[in-house]
């Protein structure tokens, strides 16, 4: 609430944020639907930059749920944190509160093509 | 096949910092070129190691990853340890061990990239049997390919883009049959120079800030320093090196005046078209989003033209405008501070030293320089000419600190241009007395003798461990026993570091002397110092004690009485 009337921030908007952050991270090769119904939910309907991203506007705080697929090959736990490292400023820079919590769900590995005998 | 491979310059990166000129090293058997390997990736981690601060440092923007300098180093050494600890000195075993090392070190997103390129390259090498140049270049292609895996939309002007130019260079130079290693490396180093260089003109961001990318400037730091490995050079850490660096800087100022950015919202908003209406009215445009919410960024003069555009379409929210002029000028005059600017000292001081302690402590008392060195690691000539030219003062004084210095010292003295006298301290206590003496109002001679015979009124005591059994001065010295030195005499010896130590405060006389300070080593344990204290303190109850940080390789502790 401001003197002058209310601002509310859409989910999306968050989420558009979120995307834009996890895109930046070394090791996210992808973003994954949760389930198949979200799946083709996500091709109807959401816009593709923001699939496997859940945002949930509580009262007092900002969820963000990121559904991310990780290169084989790199430490998933590094990769991770980088993520909710990113997001968090992203967004906290953006919403201007801290009261966020981002959780992420390592959803699929991708493996590359490798060379043999590694 | 011997002399096109690549060859470690033996043991550059512990004992050796007196360059390439004085040793020519045979080149090792093929079946150790594991080890050539770890040792040049050695090399290329004390060169980041060293440059890690500056690296740091051009992580102008609040970003997440602020430290990538840190984070790239701890992501190396991790490689680098794994790989001294690898079971075989085949070159597949070594680089596995070098990705594996990686993978469980990484920090920070340029680690994670470091990880992913060293896994490339250590893929390639896997059934490598010897270090040619164009299996180097392969590897270097493979480290490419691997890294630009790895990420959703590869950003040019990033350690991405110099790891791509470095695997194009290499790759080129390598269908040359007449290359060797060192060459190639020069080659991978110079692409690297040049991409990173680059860099400001592919990325905004980097060029708005005036820095060039801090992973791309890690990588290029990395291979420099295997090619000075490979070359002979020095890459130890040292105070002259730091100040030559040759470290990037780009500077540009903006042309628009106003950083703006906010989120419109609606209905079946046209990214395309709101993009092409922002579009006349500045630069580094970024219109992100969907029909409902969008994001924009722009740079302009006049931040209130795009928002009057973007009231038009939808609804604006999150409004920021910043002054860019002012960010600049606030991250110039940051840069500008950054090496002290102190006004420039008629008197300059040199001082040699092993230890972060003792470097903190000669710097907090005037020292100007400190190079790295000691009983184990002597700067050379070269170096130690090098620190003094890089001082602003016209007159110099170096303090060798240490008996194995005070010779290169004094070859250093006639060659410079400068007027360089040398105060032959032979402990680091020493040195600290004789700084205590300058007097900033006299000239140098006669500061030299001031310095001179404050430095011989310390007494030090130096505690650490005989590497050998001998008899020295009539004292019989058995491996691994405890030994006292007294003005690097040695005077006792034994199993406890406590009666070795009062032993030699004895020989030393300290019941004349006011104060002992114990320099605590990197060896030195907690209980054990509590014990050393407790002991001098209930012998010597009149001498005041203190304890300080040293953390001197070597000697668990050193104590100055005075």
């Amino acid at each position: 609430m401001s003197n002058n009337g209310s601002i509310e921030v859409s989910p999306t908007a968050v989420a558009t944020i979120a995307a834009e952050a996890v895109s930046e991270c070394y090791g996210v090769v992808g973003m994954a639907p949760r389930t198949a119904q979200e799946a083709i939910l996500n091709a109807i309907h959401r816009p593709p930059a923001t699939k496997g991203i859940r945002v949930d506007l509580r009262p007092d705080s900002v969820v963000v749920d990121l559904h991310v697929i990780i290169e084989y090959g790199t430490r998933i736990v590094t990769v991770a944190d980088n993520v909710i490292d990113a997001v968090r400023f992203r967004l906290e820079q953006a919403l201007g509160t801290s009261a966020l919590r981002v959780n992420v769900y390592v959803q699929d590995v991708r493996v590359g093509t490798r060379q043999p005998g590694a | 096949m011997d002399d096109t491979q690549l060859k470690g310059h033996a043991p550059v990166v512990k004992d050796d910092t007196r360059g390439a000129s004085q040793d020519k090293v045979a080149p090792p058997a093929s079946r150790c070129d594991g080890s050539a390997l770890q040792q040049a990736l050695a090399s290329g981690l004390a060169w980041l190691e060293h440059h890690s601060d500056a690296i740091n440092a051009l992580n102008v923007f609040p970003v997440p990853d602020g430290d990538t300098g840190t984070n790239m180093v701890l992501t190396f050494r991790a490689a680098v340890a794994e790989a001294a600890a690898a079971a075989s000195e085949e070159i597949g075993e070594v680089a596995r061990a070098v990705a594996r090392g990686a993978l469980m070190g990484a920090r920070g997103n340029s680690g994670v990239i470091l990880s992913q390129l060293l896994r490339g390259m250590a893929d390639a090498l896997q059934s490598a049997t010897s270090l040619s140049p164009r299996t180097i270049a392969d590897s270097f292609a493979a480290a490419r390919d691997t890294a630009y895996k790895g990420v959703m939309r590869p950003v040019e002007g990033t350690i991405l883009t110099v790891a791509k130019e470095v695997a194009s260079a290499t790759s080129r130079a390598a269908r040359n049959e007449n290359i060797d290693p060192a060459q190639l490396l020069s080659i991978a180093t110079e692409s690297a120079r040049h991409a990173v260089a680059a860099t400001p003109s592919q990325l905004p961001v980097l060029a708005e800030a005036g820095v060039v990318d801090a992973g791309g400037q890690g990588l290029f730091i990395i291979l420099e320093g295997i090619h000075r490995h490979l070359t002979g050079q020095t890459v130890q850490a040292n105070g002259a090196l730091e100040r030559k660096a040759d470290l990037f800087s780009f500077s540009s100022e903006s042309e628009y005046g106003y950083d703006t950015q906010f989120l419109v919202h609606g209905r079946q908003l046209d990214v395309d078209e709101i993009r092409a209406g922002l579009e006349p009215m500045g630069d580094s445009l970024l219109v992100v989003g969907d029909s409902t919410t969008i994001k924009v960024h722009i740079h302009t003069d006049r931040p209130g033209d795009p928002l009057n555009y973007a009231v038009s379409v939808g609804a604006v929210s999150d409004v920021v405008v910043e002054n860019m002029q002012e960010q600049y000028q606030h991250f110039i005059a940051e840069r500008a501070r950054e090496p002290e600017p102190r006004p420039v000292k008629a008197l300059g001081i040199v001082a040699v030293a092993q230890g972060e302690g003792f470097r903190r402590v000669l710097e907090s008392l005037g020292a100007d320089l400190v190079v790295e060195g000691g009983q184990t690691m002597n700067p050379s000539v070269e170096e130690l000419l090098a620190a003094a030219e890089s001082l602003e003062s016209e007159q110099v004084v170096i303090l060798p600190n240490n008996k194995n210095v005070i010779m290169a010292a004094g070859q250093a003295l006639p060659l410079s241009s400068k007027q360089i006298a040398m105060v032959p301290t032979r402990t680091v206590p020493e040195g600290i007395g004789a700084l205590l003496a300058i007097n900033y109002d006299v000239g140098l001679e006669e500061n030299v003798d001031a310095m001179t015979q404050a430095g011989r009124e310390v007494q030090t005591i130096e505690i650490t461990v005989a590497t050998r059994s001998a008899r020295v001065n009539g004292i019989k010295v058995k491996e691994g026993e405890h030994i006292g030195l007294l003005n690097t005499e040695l005077v006792a010896t034994g199993n406890n570091i406590s009666r070795v130590a009062l032993k030699a405060l004895k020989d030393g006389e300290a019941e004349n002397y006011e104060i002992a300070t114990i320099y605590t080593g990197r060896e030195a344990r907690d209980e054990t110092t509590e014990q050393l204290r407790e002991a001098i303190s209930k012998r010597y109850p009149e001498l005041e004690l203190e304890i300080v940080d040293g953390s001197q390789p070597h000697y668990q502790y050193i104590i100055a009485v005075e």
